[in-house]
């Protein structure tokens, strides 16, 4: 059989030799002893020992690669054509161990679902950290601490006072700093030998599939749906699994959603609840001590997938109650109509999640009013009933003096108590209860009703810093 | 006693930091290309897609195939790959332990220490010919007048 080598041009240049060799031969073997009988330098290119083919060099027949084929063995047909080309690799020195990482993981080394190679598994695997908050501190700590290489955070909020008593990476004299930069600083402090990220940024449509794409890992940490849909999305459009978690009260989830494997958030929870109906954290408070339980769940479940050991929680909700002191499980299927992980999604790319959760959208302008404004009627001595819609157990913290109250789940069988000539302001903790009722009171023929932008929170804020003590 | 250096046409090696800060943390990767009777000189670049199949931050491999066109490609225009370049985010500009399994006596390697995106070091090496170790060569850039 007459066929054809092709040499790359390297290759040819370090032993005198031409671009083409044509030989006679019935195998790739017998085609190599031909070429390196004529050019002897470039058996040991070619070859390690005994007609080996060295590990990094490749050859193909007709664009086939021969490894896949019969190796050597390979026969050969009239005008094949085998080419000669080198695989061409190499990396950073990151999976090795130092003298200092062995001592300091001496504790996992000696564990075989560890061990070195467990080990250097973390060190070359990233975890992207969404929403440094009550989950996310607890969790990086314990990556960071467990040398996870490469953790990415990201947070667009500063610390707020109000969040140290669950936050425990952070101090009073953080208040107003960024968290991502404390964080950084941090965990830096923990273990010198991780490189830590951060991306100072509310996650959104224009970034997070360039920011998820960059890790192995997702750790679901935030506090709102939009988010947490735009996470979910964003990792199942990149094949990254999300180890999740929220928390409320005394109550905790976490699941874990592996893209191909188990479900996804979708698959759980198909559609937002209505703005307003689900507190969050801000609005219906959090046991403290809560986010660390359920952050150091969402560690565990992201050392495992690195390390590929145990059973991960796809496809399984664990609920954490801390009041009762117990942990129940649901299973969770995969729903094959789901639009983004189903057979046949509709969700190819990104949405506007805000708009998904029913955010941000239709508000018009008479629906609310700033605590500027409200502040400045108050003082020209304007007219007007302010209604605190929360909870009972709420208002006794701190209210709007001269505030009525009417809880939003009573308000429907008291409107008589309110005077319809009179403009009502309803508040509530951040200004979604207000809102239901702002809309509820237009209905009821209060037309001039308005909700308080953002809350009580933004009064506090802005109109009155004498309510808070800070 | 012998001086080891490469000399690279002025501009290329801020090619290569661009480069590398483009694809920062990740690793890049590329072929160098020298005349092909002057393979001590390089003139000119080829980016090649890192093509790694796991974490990417710390690996870096090219498509043979991907590299076969570019080998024939220069060829025809008369040149020679004689080396491959690559960067090395949040770790120094030395050959790995990986990189010395996985290189080749024909081919110098520069390798670029990425820190926090920015390019710290650029450093030239090429393998001694029983692949045990790396040696520095010294980077040279030269401006060429017509
Ligand atoms: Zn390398
Ligand atoms: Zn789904």
């Amino acid at each position: 059989m007459k066929v054809r080598i092709s040499i790359p041009g390297t290759i040819r240049q370090r032993v005198g030799g031409k671009g083409e060799f044509v030989t006679d031969a019935g195998t790739v073997k017998e085609a190599m002893s031909a070429l390196v009988s004529q050019y002897p330098d470039l058996r040991d290119y070619l070859f390690s020992g005994e007609e080996r083919l060295r590990n990094f060099i490749n050859m193909y027949v007709n664009g086939d690669d021969i490894r896949t084929m019969g190796g050597l063995d390979t026969k050969l047909k009239d005008g094949d054509t085998i080419i000669i080309v080198p695989s061409v690799a190499g990396g950073g020195p990151e999976s090795e161990l130092t003298l200092n990482e062995i001592m300091r993981y001496d504790r996992h080394l000696i564990m075989p679902e560890v061990g070195v190679n467990g080990q250097k598994k973390l060190k070359a695997a990233s975890v992207l950290v969404v929403g440094v908050g009550g989950l996310g501190t607890p969790a990086a700590t314990y990556l960071a601490a467990a040398g996870v290489g490469r953790i990415g955070l990201v947070d667009f909020d500063r610390i707020e006072f109000s969040n140290l008593h669950r936050q425990v990476l952070y101090s009073e004299e953080d208040v107003g700093k960024s968290k991502v930069e404390v964080a950084r600083t941090r965990l830096m402090a923990v273990n010198p030998n991780v490189v830590i990220e951060t991306y100072p940024v509310r996650l959104d449509s224009s970034n997070a599939l360039d920011i998820i794409r960059n890790y192995d890992v997702i750790l679901d940490g935030t506090d709102n749906f939009p988010t947490r849909y735009l996470v979910n999305d964003a990792s199942v459009l990149v094949g990254k699994p999300v180890v999740h978690s929220s928390i409320y009260r005394f109550e905790g989830q976490a699941s874990v959603f592996m893209p191909g494997r188990g479900p996804c958030y979708r698959c759980l929870y198909p559609e937002p609840p209505p703005p307003g109906l689900v507190p969050s954290c801000a609005e219906g408070g959090v046991f403290g001590v809560l986010p660390s339980v359920m952050g150091s769940i969402q560690a565990v479940e992201s050392l495992k997938l690195i390390l590929g050991v145990g059973e991960p929680l796809i496809g399984r909700l664990l609920i954490f109650d801390a009041l009762e002191m117990q942990f129940r499980e649901l299973k969770v299927k995969k729903d094959p109509s789901c639009p983004i992980c189903g057979s046949n999604p509709s969700i190819k790319a990104l949405i506007d999640y805000e708009e998904f959760c029913g955010l941000n959208r239709n508000i018009n302008s008479d629906e609310e009013i700033e605590s500027d404004l409200l502040q400045s009627w108050l003082k020209e001595g304007k007219r007007v009933e302010i209604l605190d819609v929360r909870e009972p157990y709420e208002n006794q913290i701190w209210q709007i003096p001269g505030a009525k109250h009417i809880p939003l789940s009573q308000l429907r069988n008291r409107l008589n108590e309110l005077d319809p000539n009179v403009p009502v302001v309803a508040y509530c903790q951040v200004g979604s209860r207000s809102l239901a009722a702002v809309r509820l009171l237009k209905e009821k023929g209060f037309g001039t009703a308005k909700s308080l932008r953002g809350g009580i929170d933004a009064w506090a804020v802005k109109a009155d810093q004498s309510v808070r003590g800070h | 006693m012998r001086w080891y250096f490469i000399r690279f046409l002025s501009g290329l090696i801020h090619d290569i930091v661009q480069h590398s800060e483009e694809g920062y943390p990740e690793e890049v990767c590329g072929v160098m290309l020298s005349p092909s009777d002057t393979s001590d000189l390089v003139i000119s670049l080829r980016r090649m897609k890192n093509s790694h199949d796991g974490p990417r931050q710390s690996r870096y491999s090219i498509d043979p195939m991907e590299l076969y066109a570019a080998d024939n490609e220069a060829t025809k225009e008369g040149m020679l790959i004689v080396g491959i370049y690559h960067s090395h985010p949040d770790s120094p500009a030395k050959p790995s332990k990986f990189d010395l399994d996985h290189s080749f006596p024909w081919y110098k390697y520069v390798i670029t220490s990425v820190v926090e995106g920015k390019v710290k070091d650029t450093r030239c090496w090429a393998m001694n010919n029983d692949r045990t170790a790396f040696m520095e060569e010294a980077i040279v850039e030269v401006e060429i007048r017509k």
